[in-house]
């Protein structure tokens, strides 16, 4: 089965678009990582060893499990509202991992090495180590999954199961590799895995709701019935509910950040005074509102606002959190400041958009190529 | 074998950074890739120092974040990193409180970049105008010029001490028996404010230095448990938990 009338005409330029962005961006970044090599990056040794290469790798696996989770509704717990998105969310799953490890690849130092120094190595007390195991297997029932719903093969709960297992584990390690580290106080917390799990679903729900409009001429009327009655009706209440969860977190866990005197949090208070802040509390109160209004919530425009916002407000948070936890100087002299300064440089930002591109490059494939829409028979 | 420690007595420490220099030298640091450093702070109203090194933890925080076992613990104690192995993740930079790593390929801690001063030779880095010999240099112990996109830090001059004698307590530069063997910083210190030796000797100066005079680790809370102990005495102090000024 197709998609509807409409989707083809976006997705014909979202090909072309992505693309275009992916080679300028990608060409760019490779360019200065073989020439000046990461010395074009603004990262350094006395300062913040993780930038936003590695924000973008975040921010992208954690949206990738996020999607998996929101095509499980469907696929493993059997909820048919979710059918008409369980295709759509299985490859954008995969499109943002793979855009997130790109950003990776092209921030570490051998890439290749990885490949096998890892296995060889298994150093099993590697959060890292582990990180790279389930997310290897993610990505492989992933891959798995979509072909065979791509062959019109519903079944499999067994494989449905076990992806989202797999999926916990990976994007709980993913957490659990920055709230280990008991050394970096604005990292440290046993939850820390489950913040992002929360931040995971409402960036994978906003994500597969943008992608849906983009898809479809930015048009709930060109959609087939059964997605629009998603989108009217269970779409929004997940999305409200996904934000609420993730504000929750996100209240308490900068009230206590900046409440705190303890040595090295004391980055908390900086923070909540930039306008980024502001951007991201406001992004994620405003789309809670509109998804939680009835007067707004079943609007295609306002839920693409609400996506838009909501996405733009995870990626702060990413960032905020990963470069933020780095910003207090480890043991240096007085000469050093109070907070290390860190703005990314333009290779830095051309990873990011490589990362953003390539992802979007491969919806767009899929969505020309793989009819994304589909749904099973009967 | 030995598991290698070394005592700072901080009340001898003059804060001349002979140690430092002496450490660029022996292993042809970049400038600002101060494996050893001094570092100043303000206590009161004095002007403070405090050198240090790696201070290759028991229990490293840097070994168990590494997903490839590029840095790993020696026999002798001694933490080191396998440049054919490291992948150049920073994790381990991430991962040690105290600081003291440096990835090689990122941007110059001191301008002018000596790597476009002094172009390396596509296996080495930079092609300094002055290095340590050839024939010590070790990659699978972090030691020599590195090549690009890895992690360098402090190897206790492994170079030297892995040739000490079987069943030495101490590396002392005024024996004549151990000090080729002696690390760098150590053996320059003018004041003798370092010492070298094993920490699982009884006999050893290091444990008879940290018994007496109460040797002290750095951070002790986070429990990395380093095998370089401060000696303050009366007149100096440890700095807390971060040698920068707080407040203002
Ligand atoms: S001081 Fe840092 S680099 Fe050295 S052994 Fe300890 S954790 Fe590792
Ligand atoms: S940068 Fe190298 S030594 Fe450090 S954790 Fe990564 S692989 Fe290990």
């Amino acid at each position: 089965m197709n998609t509807a009338v409409g989707s083809k005409a976006t997705s014909g330029m979202l090909l072309p678009v992505t693309v275009i962005g992916l080679l300028v961006t990608i060409g760019y970044a490779l360019s200065q990582v073989l020439s000046v090599g990461h010395a074009s990056f603004a990262t350094s040794s006395d300062g913040v060893s993780w930038g936003l290469p590695v924000v973008t790798y975040v921010f992208l696996s954690m949206t990738s499990t996020g999607l998996a989770l929101v095509a499980a509704l469907g696929s493993v717990f059997g909820n048919r509202a979710y059918y008409p998105i369980v295709k759509r969310c299985t490859w954008l799953s995969i499109a943002t991992l793979v855009g997130g490890f790109t950003a990776l690849a092209l921030e570490l130092g051998h890439p290749f090495r990885m490949l096998w120094a890892i296995p060889t190595g298994m150093q099993m007390q590697s959060p890292m180590f582990w990180m790279g195991v389930f997310y290897l297997i993610v990505l492989s029932l992933l891959a798995l999954k979509f072909f065979k719903i791509h062959s019109g093969d519903w079944s499999g709960k067994l494989l449905g199961q076990a992806s989202v297992v797999a999926e916990i584990a990976a994007l709980g390690t993913l957490g659990a590799a920055f709230g280990m580290m008991a050394m970096r106080p604005a990292w440290y917390g046993t939850a820390i895995p489950v913040s992002f799990m929360l931040a995971a679903m409402a960036a994978g729900t906003a994500a597969v709701g943008f992608t849906i409009y983009l898809s479809h001429g930015m048009d709930q009327e060109r959609m087939p019935t059964p997605l629009k009655g998603l989108m009217q009706d269970l779409f929004p209440k997940i999305f409200a509910a996904t934000l609420f969860a993730y504000l929750t977190f996100f209240v308490f866990h900068n009230a206590t950040g900046v409440w705190s005197n303890a040595e090295g949090l004391q980055v908390f208070e900086d923070y909540a005074g930039s306008a980024f802040f502001h951007l991201e509390w406001i992004g994620l109160v405003v789309a809670l509102y509109l998804m939680a209004n009835p007067g707004t919530h079943r609007q295609g425009n306002m839920q693409i606002l609400a996506a838009v916002l909501a996405l733009v407000a995870l990626f702060i948070g990413r960032y905020e959190y990963i470069v933020g936890g780095q910003l207090v100087p480890l043991f240096k002299g007085t000469w050093v400041p109070e907070l290390i300064q860190y703005t990314p440089s333009l290779t830095e930002w051309m990873v990011t958009g490589a990362g953003l591109f390539l992802a979007l490059a491969i919806y767009a494939i899929g969505d020309r190529f793989l009819n994304l829409g589909d749904q099973p028979q009967g | 074998m030995a598991k290698w420690g070394m005592v700072i007595d901080l009340e001898k420490c003059t804060g001349c950074q002979a140690c430092s220099s002496a450490c660029q030298m022996e292993n042809t640091r970049m400038p600002g890739e101060n494996w050893q450093d001094v570092l100043f702070y303000d206590e009161g109203k004095d002007l403070k120092w405090f050198p240090r090194p790696c201070m290759h933890c028991e229990e490293p925080s840097c070994v168990t974040v590494c997903p490839t076992r590029a840095t790993y613990k020696n026999d002798d104690g001694t933490v080191t990193v396998d440049w054919n192995r490291c992948i150049g993740c920073k994790y381990c930079m991430i991962a040690c409180p105290y600081g003291v790593r440096f990835y090689m390929d990122s941007k110059p801690l001191v301008e002018p970049d000596v790597r476009t001063e002094f172009p390396g030779d596509g296996k080495h880095t930079w092609k300094p105008p002055y290095r340590q010999p050839e024939s010590q240099e070790d990659w699978t112990h972090g030691v020599g010029i590195q090549p690009a996109g890895v992690v360098s830090k402090c190897t206790f001059c492994y170079h030297r001490i892995s040739q000490a004698p079987d069943g030495v307590a101490d590396l002392d530069e005024d024996n004549p028996a151990t000090k080729e063997y002696t690390p760098a910083c150590v053996r320059t210190c003018p004041p003798k404010a370092r010492y070298f030796g094993d920490l699982d000797n009884p006999d050893s100066k290091v444990n008879q230095l940290i018994a007496e005079k109460s040797g002290t680790r750095l951070l002790d809370h986070l429990g990395n448990k380093p095998q370089v102990y401060y000696l303050a005495g009366e007149s100096t102090s440890i700095p807390g938990a971060r040698a920068s000024k707080r407040g203002g």
